[in-house]
């Protein structure tokens, strides 16, 4: 009654192992190409859902990266400025929600994130600087996939040679998505997104700077871009990640008044999961800011590795 | 005055007119209750749908008529109480009483409204059973004679002999032949059933649970945490159902 091979003990879940021990029923092993002639009644795949309403997922991820314009200028930096960057990143998400509302659902979403810059040169060891994100989101998820959300992030930059706050700023912001599923191997987000940022910078608006304009605020602006993200599970463990977007900008304090941008940002990642918490994948990403401001006009490569710890609970 | 003698003939008299009194003025009569044919595709040999027509359309399907399909004709049909049954092919299907119907063979979608009446019966080759609240469910025959059901939307109650349980979208049934009495069931991925299903596919019309199908169908898509290779097949033995693995 029961027939398993090797390979098959390999295939399945241990749910089904179990299942199968306690007497479930027996299998029948088909090419996939048979698999679409049993479609008179609808095929029935064996799922697993997740019935809980609250989850907890953590991570820490690793990345050694090569970056061509450091600090995102509009000339170029000199040699000096080319070291290899080290980015030390830990992040808690907790998520409620997925309750019905309409024809959708909705959910929640709580994180922090801690990330750690670290410029492998004791010539630039004082640019070294942690990024600390507080974020809040809801999401509403409708039927047709499409997803609007609601949520506001909170960022700081600290010096971590002196301790000093460098930046800091909310960003409140609201976008709408689509889902789209090529295949049952790809994926394909597409996003517009809006947001306006409230933010204090601080370190060059000194007393007696001769600079004019360097007010605390001269970097709020309203920002709205339309961005997509495309996964493609190309073979077992293996993917293939890409995204882009193109953000216009337009800031209106102190010295960036009446300042435009256009940022345009691609990339792509090849990722291996090789265990079941643990991931590494390569990247190479292209920045490029178009600014009415010439100075704020810059274009940049990052390429490098990096090491992925996520868990879920 | 001359008696009435009671001989076998007019026993016999009299019991016809009492079934014809009953169903005269039973609350629904016999002749009320019927199915009608709404839609009637075939499948061409190349797998191309094609429509019969608009001729058929109304047609009733009297208690005691049977449809019997064959393969690649599928119908849809409309029950006096708003249930709709869509038969797949090689189907045959009977209407027995009022909300009472036989599924010899092959597969049978079916929507039930909301509806104070009597539970809905379908009666298999060696086992029924009863439902009851509005749903959609899709049943099928399988091959040791016992019966499948699949769950697409709603809270079904299933009246399985002195067993009742209600029916979870997303899950399969299994009803063992004989003894009637409920068997394994299995949670499955609802929208892939629904996207593969010519049931809900192949008409040119929406079931009028589609909305409700689409979003139950929606609601555990986004709470999938797993999907296996695993695949449910027919029922062969008594106690028994094959797993399918689908092979890279």
């Amino acid at each position: 009654m029961i027939h398993m091979s090797a390979i098959l003990f390999r295939r399945i879940s241990m749910l089904f192992i179990v299942a199968f021990l306690l007497g479930l029923g027996k299998t029948v092993t088909i090419p996939a190409n048979g698999a679409a002639s049993l479609n008179d009644l609808g095929l029935q795949q064996l799922v697993e859902v997740k019935e809980k309403q609250f989850g907890v997922r953590s991570g820490y991820r690793f990345e050694i990266l090569a970056r061509s314009n450091p600090f995102y200028l509009d000339i170029n930096g000199g040699d000096a400025a080319n070291v290899p960057i080290m980015s030390n990143r830990l992040y808690v998400l907790g998520e409620a929600g997925n309750y019905g509302i309409g024809m959708g659902v909705m959910k929640h979403t709580a994180g922090l994130v801690y990330n750690r810059t670290n410029f492998m040169s004791g010539l630039l060891d004082v640019f070294d600087h942690d990024t600390q994100t507080f974020f809040l989101d809801n999401t509403y998820l409708r039927t047709g996939n499409w997803a609007l959300s609601a949520g506001i992030r909170g960022t700081r930059i600290v010096n971590t040679a002196d301790g000093e706050k460098d930046y800091s700023g909310w960003t409140p912001n609201v976008s709408i998505g689509k889902l789209f599923q090529p295949g049952t191997r790809q994926s394909l987000w597409i996003r517009w997104r809006n947001s306006l940022t409230f933010s204090e910078i601080t370190g060059l608006a000194v007393d007696g700077s001769p600079f004019k304009g360097l007010t605390d605020d001269r970097l709020n602006h309203w920002s709205s871009g339309l961005g997509f993200t495309h996964g493609w599970a190309f073979a077992k463990n293996w993917t293939l990640d890409s995204r882009g977007s193109l953000d216009l900008s337009q800031y209106s304090k102190g010295a960036n008044q009446d300042r435009n941008d256009k940022l345009l940002n691609l990339g792509t990642a090849i990722q291996w999961d090789f265990l079941r918490y643990f991931s590494m994948a390569g990247f190479l990403d292209y920045s490029r800011r178009f600014s009415n401001l010439d100075k704020y006009s810059f274009s940049n490569w990052d390429g490098g590795v990096r090491l992925n710890a996520d868990i879920g609970f | 005055m001359k008696k009435r003698a009671y001989t076998p003939s007019n026993q016999g008299q009299l019991l016809l007119t009492a079934l014809a009194a009953f169903l005269c003025f039973s609350p629904l009569h016999s002749e009320d209750y019927q199915f009608k044919l709404v839609e009637w595709i075939e499948a061409d040999a190349g797998g191309q749908t094609l429509h019969k027509g608009e001729t058929h359309r109304g047609v009733p399907l009297l208690r005691g008529q049977s449809a019997s399909l064959g393969p690649g004709s599928r119908m849809e049909l409309v029950g006096s109480l708003g249930e709709m049954v869509r038969l797949g092919d090689e189907t045959s299907f009977t209407l027995l009483h009022d909300r009472q119907v036989r599924l010899s063979r092959g597969e049978m979608l079916l929507c039930l409204p909301p509806s104070e009446s009597m539970p809905f019966r379908i009666q298999g080759p060696s086992t029924s059973f009863h439902l009851d609240n509005s749903g959609t469910i899709v049943t099928q025959v399988t091959a040791n004679g016992g019966m499948k059901l699949v769950c697409l939307s709603g809270h079904p109650r299933l009246l399985v002999g002195s067993h009742s349980a209600l029916l979870q979208p997303g899950r399969v049934y299994f009803l063992p032949p004989g003894q009637p009495r409920l068997g394994r069931n299995i949670l499955i991925d609802l929208s892939l059933f629904i996207r593969t299903s010519a049931l809900i596919q192949e008409f040119p019309g929406k079931l009028p649970t589609h909305r409700q199908m689409q979003k139950t169908a929606f609601l555990q898509a986004i709470s999938i945490k797993k999907r296996t290779r695993l695949f449910v097949g027919d029922a062969t033995s008594s106690d028994s159902l094959d797993l399918l693995l689908i092979e890279n």
